[in-house]
């Protein structure tokens, strides 16, 4: 069976870096992506089996890449997890709108993202080196 | 208190102590830190254009950052890790206070974190955070 890829679209890389090294431990592969724009063509490359997306970005930001991803039929349905800091209710529901599945605050608390992304994709742990 | 400067406070409790874990005391105006980060973050409330600008040295920077990227140090990071990360503790802090002013019938609109000058943010430290110095200013004229 292939291992599902998460996709992490977050313009920090200090962060991305950090969903790698949370990610470490299963058997998954993480693909990164600065911004919407880059997130776009990683989705299309890679068929996430689900997206870690970033609400404030340059470029190209977590709801503007959503708008563009919800419109391609081939990768429409791809679930997303949204990071943000700003948990306004009127953006949730804006994000929510765009069937965002579930949203984390900024800074992630690692269990607590690992127990929300393994019921949307099957994490199976790797037997430790 | 005002709405801002109960949003500020509440913000760097929530984002510092709670997220991250750190000791947090009124500084009681200590000396911007010599290796001051600098980065502002432009705002629009109710047509109204600010900013938040942020001040803290690197090492507190990479302390934080440790706490969320295992093996992160001052020295395992580099100058443009310090500023992203930097970043995206200014990010932190204006999206709680983005959150709150929502709560208050208050709508801010939020840019993405940009370098500063050091000047602008080479303000007395408002708090030892971990027992560096640390600023966070919110500059919207006409908003209390």
């Amino acid at each position: 069976m292939t291992a599902p890829v998460i996709l992490s679209v977050d313009d920090s890389s200090v962060l991305r870096r950090a969903l790698v090294q949370l990610f470490a431990p299963y058997d998954c592969v993480v693909q990164q992506a600065a911004d919407g724009e880059a997130g776009l063509v990683a989705v299309r490359e890679h068929r996430p089996a689900l997206i870690l997306l970033d609400y404030n970005m340059p470029v190209l930001d977590g709801v503007g890449m959503l708008q563009r991803l919800r419109l391609e039929p081939d990768v429409a349905r791809t679930p997303v997890i949204m990071l943000t800091a700003n948990a306004a209710p009127e953006m949730l529901a804006r994000v929510a709108r765009l069937g965002v599945r579930d949203y984390v605050v900024k800074p992630f608390d690692g269990p607590s993202l690992l127990a929300k992304v393994s019921r949307l994709v099957p994490l199976r742990q790797l037997p430790a080196a | 208190m005002t709405l801002v400067t109960n949003a500020v406070d509440d913000a760097v409790q929530d984002v510092f102590v709670r997220a991250f874990g750190c000791a947090l005391t009124p500084a009681d105006g200590a000396p911007p830190p010599s290796d001051l980060l600098a980065i502002a973050m432009p705002l629009v409330c109710d047509g109204v254009e600010g900013s938040a600008v942020l001040g803290l040295p690197r090492g507190l920077v990479a302390l934080v950052a440790g706490r969320l990227l295992a093996g992160a140090t001052e020295q395992s990071l580099d100058e443009a890790d310090l500023r992203d990360f930097g970043g995206e503790i200014c990010n932190m802090l204006v999206g709680r206070i983005a959150t709150r002013f929502s709560a208050a019938g208050t709508v801010l609109s939020l840019g993405t974190p940009q370098p500063a000058l050091p000047a602008d943010a080479a303000l007395p430290a408002q708090w030892l955070c971990a027992g560096l110095p640390l600023s966070f200013h919110l500059r919207l004229p006409g908003v209390r």
